[in-house]
């Protein structure tokens, strides 16, 4: 117990009332000691269903109600993050900074949080320190934004695909159309360069839907996922003028 | 108007010899160009009012070139050929003063056509 801080519950209270983030006090049994403003509007529910309540129960854990003896005991609970960070704090007396999980919450969905803990004494008793932030918000927000950074890297990397294979395609439908022009109307080859035409039609369609990509959406491929062209692309017609 | 010219700007030489053999046949002359700079040069020495302009050009780029061309001769018409098209590109064709603006692959026959109907216009105009 030597290092950690000591308080009073009103001294701590003090503190921890004015601070940002959802603070907890925890004690031996896991049970809520103490908890600030922001944690009664994180939990949405009052302190008084807060306070003497085990952390799963307190916080509205989904898992809480699987099983009669309550949070921790449940084939769930070895999993959970914030139960595995408040017994290591308790038992070792080791501060944990910045721990992600994700739990279901009861009122709140899924949400994202990043825990910190640290060991301390409150009347006599060895307790741990909890503050959590809900990040669930920051989460989404870094996901749209990986979103739009995938969408960037794909867009350079279909202009300069496009613009590359465009160039010999332009070159091919016009040396075709110029063949045709020269052949006799019932020469064989006709035929086989309608063809050559036909099918560089086909890859200027493609290159023109990737020209109009839009949304970063992807499709397996084998074991690999690749780009989905046509649910990515605003365009389903035939691009060529 | 006893020849009609036509301004082909394509860094591409497979590209120029297509638009050279396309518009020949269909009685035009082209006069060609790799390069915006070199564009530049021969409309200092010859009357074209017709223009193809590739837009990914080393260099000076087609778009700057037409705003160039659009300034000095406003009754030139001018069209982009480019191999990448974008919404914004559109835009900044519109903007730099392109008459119209076509996706490679295009075929031959449209560009004829468009040729055509410009010099078409610019007889008209001449009459007035």
């Amino acid at each position: 117990m030597t290092g950690s801080p000591v308080y009073t519950k009103e001294s701590l209270l003090d503190i921890i009332e004015a601070l940002p983030l959802a603070i907890v006090v925890i004690d031996g049994k896991r049970r809520v000691a103490l908890a600030n403003r922001k944690t009664v509007l994180f939990a949405n529910r009052d302190e008084v269903r807060l306070v003497g309540r085990v952390g799963g129960e307190a916080f509205g854990c989904i898992h809480h109600d699987d099983v009669p003896e309550g949070c921790g005991f449940g084939k769930d609970c070895s999993k959970c993050k914030l139960c595995e960070a408040l017994l290591e704090t308790l038992e070792k007396k080791k501060a944990l900074h910045g721990v992600e999980t994700t739990m279901v919450l009861k009122g709140l969905g899924e949400r994202h949080l990043r825990i910190s803990t640290s060991p301390m004494i409150l009347n006599n008793e060895d307790m741990v320190l909890l503050s959590i932030e809900d990040m669930t918000e920051a989460k989404i927000h870094e996901q749209i934004l990986l979103e739009k950074e995938k969408l960037s890297v794909v867009l350079k990397t279909a202009g300069g695909v496009c613009h590359e294979l465009n160039q010999p395609l332009m070159a091919i439908l016009g040396f075709s159309e110029l063949l045709l022009e020269d052949l006799p109307e019932d020469d064989l080859q006709r035929q086989n360069i309608l063809e050559i035409k036909e099918q560089v039609r086909r890859l200027g369609t493609i290159t023109g839907k990737l020209m109009s990509i839009t949304r970063f959406k992807t499709k397996n491929y084998l074991d690999h996922e690749i780009i989905d062209i046509d649910a990515a692309s605003h365009v389903k017609q035939e691009p060529i003028k | 108007m006893s020849e009609k010219k036509i301004l082909v700007v394509d860094d591409e030489r497979a590209i120029i010899n297509l638009l050279k053999q396309a518009f020949s046949r269909a009685g035009f002359v082209v006069v060609p160009a790799e390069s915006a700079e070199e564009a530049l040069n021969v409309l200092e020495q010859e009357e074209l009012y017709v223009m193809f302009l590739d837009l990914n050009l080393p260099g000076m780029n087609g778009i700057e070139l037409c705003r160039r061309i659009k300034k000095d001769k406003p009754m030139a018409i001018v069209f982009a050929v480019t191999g990448y098209a974008s919404l914004f590109e559109l835009v900044d064709c519109r903007e730099a003063g392109f008459d119209d603006y076509f996706k490679k692959p295009v075929d031959m026959k449209t560009l004829v056509k468009v040729a055509n109907d410009a010099f078409e216009k610019i007889e008209r105009w001449k009459r007035k």
